[in-house]
């Protein structure tokens, strides 16, 4: 086994650590199929990390296991120095696909999470109304779920993870099926949230541009060597990423990397 | 010019809203529908290809309907009736729902006992009739026998595969906010499962309607619509007899129209599940 290392001298507190993180899944015809192997991450509080990867790179099978939706793996994660061990509204999922509840109201959507908190009605009928304007969607509260745009509803699933009050926030590649204007808008408000909040967000994508953007760090994977390609640190502020000459340098280098199958 | 043709529409709209309140489109041609069957069935009648005592006129029927309300025959066979339906359904819901989830929490059971009611689901009400007759007698038990024992495998199946297909990211998202147990299934698979299992009471309620009917011509009791037919058809009287087809058709109306569509649309709606994708 390989011994961990720090990547780099850490300044802060690391909030989230993988060591030696890997993941078999068994086949049927009893040959093991490696997704991850000797996966490393430290992840300090407060923190944007993306995780770049081409499909079937095992990066959202990483989200899952940070999750905790499945609980066989080899190594550890360690959230506040504690192993991570099943579900738990600590470390809240957004799917790239909507999770909302077709059956309830945005509102209702948002005020489920408190009512499985135990939140009393009175405070979290508050609460709901206090997320849902967070993300801008106070006219839309008594919506059901069909009459909302795709951006909308991830909006509403925002609302509803932020409501947890998350240590971390699990993103699987949240803005995947939306037009690009949209998206641009939902990453300067997920960024504005960020600075609000300075939760610790895993995003993982596919797409370099929303990696960068986004990103503390970028953090490649290859689905060649089950794992970690590359990490790079971005010390441009995001609000300058937009049009910054250097960005782009950094987007060919990672473009680079993701296509070459060396 | 141009605000004054829109003006023009809107007028139009307008007084088509009206016109589309009062007379609704359905209502209209719906009464056009009946109408148009009654001068048919009356012109056959007319026509004297059968004879009168076998196809009597709609006013002859309209008469025996107004003499058999009059007289409490067909109030008091409809109200027994729908008694005995209430509880049948009653009872198939009943025990459909908790076989149902016990097929859910034994998978083998559950995989078992879909096939099992596949088959006795699509089996004939009225084959159950003789073995209802042996094993439990002529009363009001042995029709409530074959009642349940036509819609209860309907109600089972629905509860099965609805609380299955529940999307399994609902499961994941409401695990994930801290939901387990009772509050998962009460306010996740439940709340998810619905739209199926209104479609399986939908089934059930028409397939126990059916049953009800056949058991009742069959079972003699004494009371119910069933049995007034089964009179009719003993004195020849035909009169009676479609004085009470057009009764339980009318039943069978009402309850689809007014209760499921109006269960089924609320559901649909609120689930979006009648839009098509436009983005």
């Amino acid at each position: 086994m390989m011994k961990f290392k720090y990547q780099s001298s850490p300044p802060q507190k690391v909030f989230l650590s993988l060591k030696n993180v890997s993941k078999k899944y068994a086949q049927q015809n009893s040959e093991s199929n490696t997704v991850l192997e000797n996966i490393n991450i430290q992840i300090l509080d407060g923190e944007i990390i993306t995780i770049l990867g081409k499909s079937g790179c095992g990066k959202s099978t990483l989200l899952n296991l940070i999750a905790g939706f499945e609980n066989s793996f080899g190594g550890e994660i360690l959230l506040n120095e504690k192993p991570v061990k099943d579900i738990s509204p600590e470390r809240i999922m957004m799917f790239q696909e909507s999770a909302l509840f077709p059956w309830l109201t945005a509102f209702q959507n948002v005020e489920f999470a408190l009512k499985i908190a135990k939140v009393p009605k009175n405070q979290r009928e508050k609460q709901a109304k206090n997320y849902l304007k967070i993300v801008g969607l106070s006219d839309y509260s008594n919506s059901y779920i069909h009459q909302l745009s795709g951006g909308m509803k991830q909006r509403v699933s925002l609302a509803r993870a932020l409501s947890l009050n998350p240590k971390i926030l699990l993103m699987d590649e949240p803005f995947a099926a939306l037009d690009i204007t949209i998206k641009k808008t939902l990453y300067k408000e997920l960024l504005n949230l960020h600075k609000k909040t300075r939760k610790t967000i895993l995003f993982v994508t596919h797409n370099i541009n929303e990696a960068v953007l986004l990103g503390d760090r970028v953090i490649v994977m290859s689905p060649r060597i089950y794992g970690i390609k590359k990490e790079y640190a971005i010390d441009i502020p995001k609000d300058q990423r937009d049009d910054d000459l250097s960005i782009k340098n950094i987007i060919n280098q990672i473009t680079a990397d993701l296509y070459d199958n060396a | 010019m141009e605000t004054q043709i829109k003006s023009n529409s809107k007028k139009v709209s307008l007084s088509h809203k009206i016109v589309n309140k009062i007379i609704n489109k359905d209502t209209l041609s719906l009464v056009i529908f009946i109408g148009v069957f009654l001068a048919v069935w009356q012109l056959v009648y007319m026509s004297e290809f059968f004879p009168k005592i076998s196809l009597p006129s709609p006013l002859a029927v309209g008469q025996t309907i107004i003499e058999l309300v009059l007289d409490f025959t067909l109030v008091k066979g409809t109200a027994f009736t729908l008694w005995r339906l209430f509880l049948g359904f009653l009872i198939s819901l009943t025990l459909g729902l908790i076989i149902g989830l016990f097929m859910i929490k034994f998978q083998q059971f559950g995989k078992t006992m879909s096939s099992f009611a596949v088959g006795l689901q699509s089996f004939p009400s009225i084959a159950w009739i003789p073995f209802a007759i042996l094993l439990i007698g002529f009363n009001d038990s042995g029709i409530l026998f074959v009642v349940v024992m036509s819609c209860v495998f309907s109600v089972m199946l629905s509860t099965y595969s609805g609380l299955r297909n529940v999307p399994p990211i609902y499961i994941r998202a409401a695990r994930n906010m801290g939901a387990k147990g009772f509050t998962l299934f009460r306010y996740v698979l439940i709340p998810a499962a619905t739209p199926t299992l209104i479609m399986g009471m939908r089934q059930a309620w028409s397939f126990a309607w059916h049953a009800l009917i056949g058991a009742e011509m069959l079972i003699t009791t004494l009371v119910g619509l069933g049995y007034i037919l089964s009179v009719g058809r003993e004195f020849s009287n035909m009169s009676q007899i479609i004085a009470t087809m057009i009764v339980i058709f009318t039943i069978g109306l009402i309850f689809d129209r007014v209760v499921f569509i109006k269960i089924e649309e609320k559901i649909r709606d609120r689930w979006g599940l009648d839009q098509q994708k436009i983005d």
